[in-house]
């Protein structure tokens, strides 16, 4: 036995490379040996193959057997996780289920292998992939698996009447074979389709496609079916009302069967096909006998499927044989064959199997609805997400600009209040430059008040002495001596007064608001006051002073009492220095003050200017910085308090944004050059 | 003794001299004015060993007090008279500028004669 079983495996893949490993089964004697090594070897993928061959070779003879074999193959598939190959076991399988009447059980088989072919990871990894490919491409053999799978689908519902149902799935199926070119398909296909076709009894349409199949079985050189399509061309041309041609095919489908030993189920076929053509041809004696027949075919290979038509077939011969108890019996039969093929039971179980398939094909959908709208969500998460994102960048943005704004704002806000100090302490600061000047103004004079009066008050005692004594001439002396020390004190006293009050004015903010102003005017005015206040004082005091107008100067906004009090100062500066070269040099000189206004814009901008011109004696070019100064000056202790200029320049800059120069050449006079600015800046007091 | 007083301010001659009338009717003091830097230094100048102390104020045009203490300390014979500064600058700055200088006093306005001539008695 052992030998036995060594030869045969030696032989056994010459054995599967000769067989067309897809379709063709194997014979009786073939059979024999596959199920001895079956049961010898170890080997999952061969005894898988081995299940696929003998499943083949039962199921259309022996149920429980095929059953058997498709079972183990489907859980070796399973093992191995052959995915194509549990297809295939478990289309057998609904096959072999649909084959015993189990339309619900089959209907679960075929909807497994339906996901199963559908999912292209069958493809990968297909052993053996001859079994269902002939040139070994993957794809191809699940294109053959999900082809077979939709002619078996199509098979089942035209069984159970939902021809409609049946027609889409033979088309669907056909598509496939046709796109593939799978002879065998396009054989069973058109097989199926023919039967369907005659049971609509568009029997032209039937004919055709039975042609076609009886075509593709030839060219094939496959004849296991070619029985069940003689009856079905038979049973055509019985309801074309053919009977001669009807009788040649039935004769052609019985040869088949007989022949083909392991084809009982088409045998069966047959004579139950051709027991029904009897019965309605009135032949009662014949329709009982392939009746019997068909029984008996049908009792040997244990499928009921066709049952009822058969005991149909007895009940109307002897009906027609005027047996009606025996009639009777078999109707009773036919009718518990029915119901026990397709019963309500079964029916609903059949019923739920398709609502759980729809209800999975709705969850399927749904799934697939979820899973978009699901991407759909992300999607839209993610847009909104990047919406946030770009929103919030957008509102660090404005938050960062308004901070930066807040920043800018107190940035400038600071800026503002220190300028403020600035102005503030600067006018400190010139406050402090002046209290060491006051002091050395206030105190001179008051050096001589203080002491001087003091001096009269020992004179005045030595006054008293000397009039006791009755020494006039002494007396007198004294008197003249307090006199003259009285008038000292009053002028150094008059002296700290003004010195107080030019402080006063320079440090006194000025509360004078600008108006449009016709500096012309103001000139002429200061320059009249100028000249003839000094004349006042100084009596030989003379000098030439000249006024040149623009005529067309416009009015400039400005505080005419402080620009008057600038002019003032200019003029009076101006005559005074006339005045100290006259003095030095009387001959050959003409003391000279010239006033001028003019259209002289500042640079990038309109403006005026007055310029103050005298032939005095210049500016050393060594104090020229220096007489802007406060305190600073030139003249004759007594005579100037050095807060002219510096005023000016006040006035000038702060108050008007305007600029004032001095121009100045030793032995050849000054000019004081003061522009303002037509359109004045906003002005801080 | 002989004074050299400096000022620009001209009535201090006449204040001088009344304040120190009796002084001066005694032939205890003798007092020269200048109302530079510049007169003081010419007279110095012509009229060597003739000055034994000098008052000076600080604040002057031209050359200023504390100019004309650095050329008498700096420049002039040995020994260098006594100087005191007389100024309406009472503030430290002058002052320490002054004692660096060599001032060998330092007083300020208005003047307090009666402190001035306490300070000159100790010196004759």
């Amino acid at each position: 036995m052992k030998y036995l079983l060594k030869i045969v495996l030696l032989l056994f893949p010459s054995f599967l490379m000769a067989q067309n490993a897809i379709f063709d089964e194997p014979t009786k004697k073939q059979a024999d040996s596959l199920l001895v090594v079956f049961h010898a070897t170890q080997n999952d993928t061969i005894r898988m193959e081995i299940c696929k061959q003998l499943g083949m070779y039962y199921d259309e003879a022996n149920q429980d057997s095929a059953i058997f074999f498709r079972q183990y193959e489907l859980k070796i598939a399973r093992q191995l996780n052959q995915k194509l190959w549990e297809a295939h076991a478990s289309m057998e399988l609904g096959y072999s289920m649909w084959n015993t009447g189990n339309y619900a059980q089959s209907l679960h088989y075929y909807l497994q292998t339906v996901n199963l072919a559908q999912d292209k990871e069958s493809e990968k990894n297909i052993w053996n992939i001859t079994a269902f490919s002939k040139s070994k491409n993957p794809r191809l053999a699940r294109q053959y698996m999900l082809s077979s799978i939709y002619d078996l689908l199509g098979l089942l519902y035209h069984s159970t009447g939902n021809d409609e149902k049946a027609r889409s799935f033979y088309f669907k199926s056909l598509k496939i074979a046709e796109e593939v070119n799978d002879p065998h398909m396009l054989f069973l296909v058109n097989m199926d389709l023919g039967d369907l076709y005659s049971s609509l009894d568009r029997l032209d349409s039937a004919l055709i496609f039975e042609q076609h199949a009886l075509t593709f079985a030839n060219s094939l050189g496959y004849s296991k079916y070619n029985g069940i399509i003689y009856i079905s061309i038979a049973e055509t041309y019985v309801k074309k009302g053919n009977p001669d041609s009807a009788q040649v095919y039935f004769n052609h489908a019985i040869r088949e069967g007989k022949r083909n030993e392991n084809n009982l189920m088409a045998l069966a076929n047959v004579y139950s096909s051709m027991a029904q053509t009897y019965n309605r041809w009135k032949m009662p004696d014949s329709v009982l006998a392939y009746a019997e027949m068909a029984l008996k075919t049908v009792n040997r290979m244990h499928s009921i499927r066709i049952l009822p038509w058969i005991y149909s077939s007895f009940s109307s011969a002897y009906k027609m044989k005027g047996k009606t108890d025996s009639a009777f019996i078999y109707l009773e039969l036919s009718v518990n064959a029915k119901d026990s093929l397709a019963n309500a039971d079964k029916i609903k179980q059949f019923q739920n199997i398709e609502f759980d398939q729809e209800f999975h094909q709705q969850e399927l959908e749904k799934e697939k609805i979820l899973y978009q709208s699901k991407i759909r969500t992300n999607a839209l998460m993610g847009g909104l997400f990047t919406l946030l994102v770009i929103a919030f960048l957008l509102y660090r943005n404005s938050k960062q600009k308004q901070k930066a704004k807040r920043k800018i704002e107190l940035a400038y806000d600071q800026l503002k209040a220190t300028q403020a100090q600035l102005i503030h302490s600067e006018k400190m600061a010139s406050l402090g430059e002046l209290t060491a000047g006051i002091a050395h103004e206030i105190q001179n004079p008051l050096n001589f008040v203080n002491n001087f009066s003091e001096v009269n008050i020992e004179l005045a005692g030595d006054l008293l002495e000397e009039i006791k004594n009755g020494n006039l001439k002494e007396a007198d002396d004294l008197v003249k001596d307090i006199i003259h020390n009285e008038e000292k004190i009053n002028q150094h006293g008059r002296r700290a007064d003004a010195i107080v009050k030019s402080m006063l004015q320079h440090s006194r903010s000025s509360t004078g608001t600008k108006e449009p102003t016709d500096l012309n005017t103001l000139a002429d005015e200061y320059l009249r006051l100028a000249y003839h206040g000094l004349r006042a004082k100084d009596k030989s005091f003379n000098a030439d002073f000249k006024l040149e107008v623009d005529e067309s100067l416009p009015k400039v906004n400005v505080v005419a009492q402080d620009i008057g009090r600038v002019l003032l100062n200019l003029i009076n500066n101006a005559f005074f220095a006339v005045s100290v070269k006259t003095k030095k040099n009387p001959e050959n000189y003409k003391p000279q003050v010239i006033v001028t206004t003019s259209n002289s814009p500042l640079e990038g901008g309109r403006g005026v200017s007055i310029r103050v011109k005298d032939n005095g004696p210049g500016i050393p070019t060594e104090i020229k910085d220096k007489i802007f100064q406060p305190f600073f000056t030139t003249k004759p202790t007594g005579q100037g308090t050095g807060l002219g200029l510096s005023m000016s320049y006040d006035i000038i800059i702060k108050g008007h944004g305007g600029e004032i120069t001095v121009e100045s050449q030793a032995g050849e006079g000054t000019e004081f050059i003061v522009t303002l600015p037509l359109s004045l800046p906003n002005q801080q007091s | 003794m002989n004074i050299l007083v400096v000022d620009d301010e001209k009535d201090i001659q006449p204040l001088f001299l009344q304040r120190f009338r009796k002084e001066i009717r005694n032939g205890e003091l003798s007092f020269e004015f200048a109302y530079s830097g510049e007169d003081a230094l010419n007279y110095l100048n012509g009229n060597l060993h003739e000055a034994v102390l000098i008052l000076s104020d600080i604040n002057m045009p031209g050359m200023s007090g504390l100019d004309l203490l650095d050329r008498i300390k700096q420049k002039h014979e040995v020994p260098p008279p006594f100087v005191m500064m007389i100024t309406a600058y009472g503030d430290e700055e002058n002052h320490k500028r002054a004692m660096a200088l060599g001032a060998d006093d330092f007083l300020t306005k208005p003047v307090d004669f009666n402190q001035l001539k306490e300070k000159i008695k100790t010196l004759i």
